[in-house]
C-alpha cells in the first residue's frame, strides 16, 4: 500500500468513527433530554451502576439516556485511536501501529489508576 | 427551566464555534461561564468542560480527517507524551504550587500571543504553485514532498479552499512538538485546560506545520486526552447528565460554524484570531495570578 493511500485510509476511518459516534450519542442525548423535560426523573447520585442505567433507559428514563449518551461520546475517542491502530496493522505501518499501541496502553494506564482513586 | 437549557446550548455553541475554529477544548471559556452564569459548582462544571472538549474534538475531528486538514499520523505520535503529561500531572497535582504554575502559564500565554501575531512560518508548500513554471519545479525539487514515495511518515497533505491550492508540509523539530505535548498534557491535568494553547503554537512555529493543519491536529489529540479524564468522571457518578448532554448538544452546533469559518478564513486570520484569544487568556491567567 503506498504512503498516500494510507493516509487517506486512515484520515477516512477516523472520520467515520468519530462522525459515527457523535451522530449516535448525540441521537441519544437529544432523546434524553426531551424525554427529561416531558416526565421529569432523576438517578440516585454516586457511582453509576451501568445494568441500573441501562434498565432506567429502556423505560425512557432522560437522564439515564442522557447519561447513556455521554458515555457513548466518552468512548469515541478511545475507539478512534483502536480503529487507527488497526487501519496501521492493515497497511503494515508497524511503527505507527507500535505508537498507536502505546497510547492505548497509557490510556488504560490512566484509565484504571482513576477508577482505583 | 427552558431559558437556561437555551443558554447552556448557547454555552456550548460558543465553546464549539471557538473551540474548532482554533484547535482548543473550549473548556477555558466555557467552565467560567457555567460556574458564573449558570451557577454550577466547579466540579461539576468541569465534568461538562470535559465532556464538551470530547464533542468539539469529535465533530471537528470527523471533518478535519476526512479532508486531511487533521493528521492522524502526526496526533497519534503526539497522544503519546499528551496522555504520559496527563498522567504525570494528575499524580503531581496536589505536589506543586498552582500559584507558580499559574504564573508560568501567563507568562508563556503572553510570549506565544505576540510571536503568533509578529511571525508566520513560510513553510507551506502550495501544490500546484500559483504561479507554475520554472518557479513550481524549482519549488517542488527544494521541498521534501516531490513524490508521495518520498514523503516522511508523519508528513500532510491538504487542499485549502479560501488560499485555492493543496498545501503539502513537512514536520520538523519532532522532539520540540513531543516536549510541547507532554507540557500540553501536564498543564491540561494540573490547570484544567485542554492544552491546545501550547499545542497550535508549537505545531505551527516549532514544527512548520501550518495553522490550520495545526489547529485541525490539536482538536483532533484534545479528545483522547480529555476522554481519559471523562472516564474517570463517569465512573465516579460526577458528571451531571442533563446539563452535559445540553452543553454537549451546543457544542456539536456550534462547531459545525467553527468548521465553516475555518475553511472560508486564511491561515493568517485564524492566526491572529488565536493570538487574540491567547492574550485575553494571558489577561484573564494574570488577574488570577495577582489575586493569589
Amino acid at each position: 500500500m503506498r504512503a498516500e493511500d494510507g493516509r487517506l485510509g486512515e484520515g477516512r476511518m477516523a472520520s467515520r468513527i468519530l462522525g459515527g459516534g457523535i451522530r449516535a450519542s448525540g441521537a441519544i442525548m437529544a432523546a434524553g433530554l426531551i424525554l427529561a423535560a416531558l416526565r421529569p426523573a432523576g438517578l440516585p447520585p454516586g457511582p453509576p451502576d451501568w445494568a441500573f442505567i441501562l434498565r432506567q433507559a429502556a423505560a425512557l428514563n432522560g437522564a439515564a439516556l442522557a447519561l447513556l449518551g455521554i458515555a457513548a461520546l466518552v468512548a469515541t475517542p478511545f475507539l478512534r485511536v483502536a480503529l487507527v491502530a488497526a487501519a496501521f496493522a492493515r497497511g503494515r505501518q508497524w511503527r505507527l501501529l507500535a505508537v498507536a499501541l502505546c497510547v492505548l496502553g497509557l490510556l488504560a494506564v490512566g484509565v484504571a489508576l482513576g477508577w482505583r482513586r | 427551566m427552558i431559558p437556561r437549557a437555551i443558554g447552556l446550548l448557547a454555552a456550548g455553541a460558543a465553546s464549539g464555534l471557538i473551540g474548532s475554529l482554533l484547535g482548543l477544548g473550549g473548556g477555558i471559556f466555557l467552565i467560567p461561564a457555567l460556574v458564573l452564569a449558570f451557577g454550577v459548582p466547579m466540579h461539576s462544571a468541569v465534568a461538562c468542560g470535559l465532556v464538551a472538549v470530547i464533542a468539539t474534538s469529535s465533530a471537528g475531528g470527523s471533518r478535519n480527517a476526512r479532508f486531511g486538514f487533521a493528521n492522524v499520523r502526526l496526533g497519534m505520535t503526539l497522544e503519546t507524551t499528551t496522555v504520559l503529561g496527563a498522567l504525570a500531572g494528575a499524580l503531581l497535582a496536589h505536589r506543586l504550587p498552582e500559584r507558580a504554575l499559574i504564573g508560568l502559564f501567563t507568562l508563556l500565554q503572553f510570549a506565544v500571543s505576540v510571536v503568533l501575531w509578529r511571525r508566520r512560518y513560510p513553510d507551506a508548500v502550495p501544490f500546484p504553485p500559483a504561479d507554475g513554471g520554472a518557479h513550481g519545479r524549482a519549488a517542488r525539487q527544494g521541498s521534501a514532498l516531490a513524490s508521495p514515495e518520498e514523503r516522511g511518515l508523519l508528513d500532510g497533505e491538504y487542499y485549502d479552499p479560501a488560499a485555492r491550492q493543496t498545501v503539502r508540509y513537512s514536520v520538523r523539530n519532532l522532539p520540540a512538538a513531543l516536549a510541547a505535548s507532554l507540557g500540553a498534557g501536564l498543564m491540561s491535568a494540573l490547570l484544567g485546560v485542554g492544552g491546545g494553547i501550547v499545542k497550535v503554537p508549537a505545531l505551527h512555529l516549532f514544527c512548520a506545520v501550518p495553522m490550520k493543519a495545526a489547529a485541525a491536529t490539536s482538536n483532533l489529540m484534545i479528545g483522547v486526552t480529555a476522554a481519559a479524564s471523562a472516564a474517570v468522571y463517569l465512573g465516579a457518578g460526577r458528571v451531571p447528565a442533563l446539563i452535559s448532554a445540553t452543553v454537549a448538544l451546543g457544542v456539536l452546533a456550534g462547531s459545525q460554524g467553527g468548521l465553516w469559518l475555518s475553511r472560508r478564513m486564511s491561515d493568517a486570520g485564524v492566526r491572529r484570531v488565536f493570538a487574540t484569544v491567547t492574550l485575553i487568556i494571558a489577561l484573564l491567567m494574570l488577574r488570577r495570578f495577582l489575586a493569589g
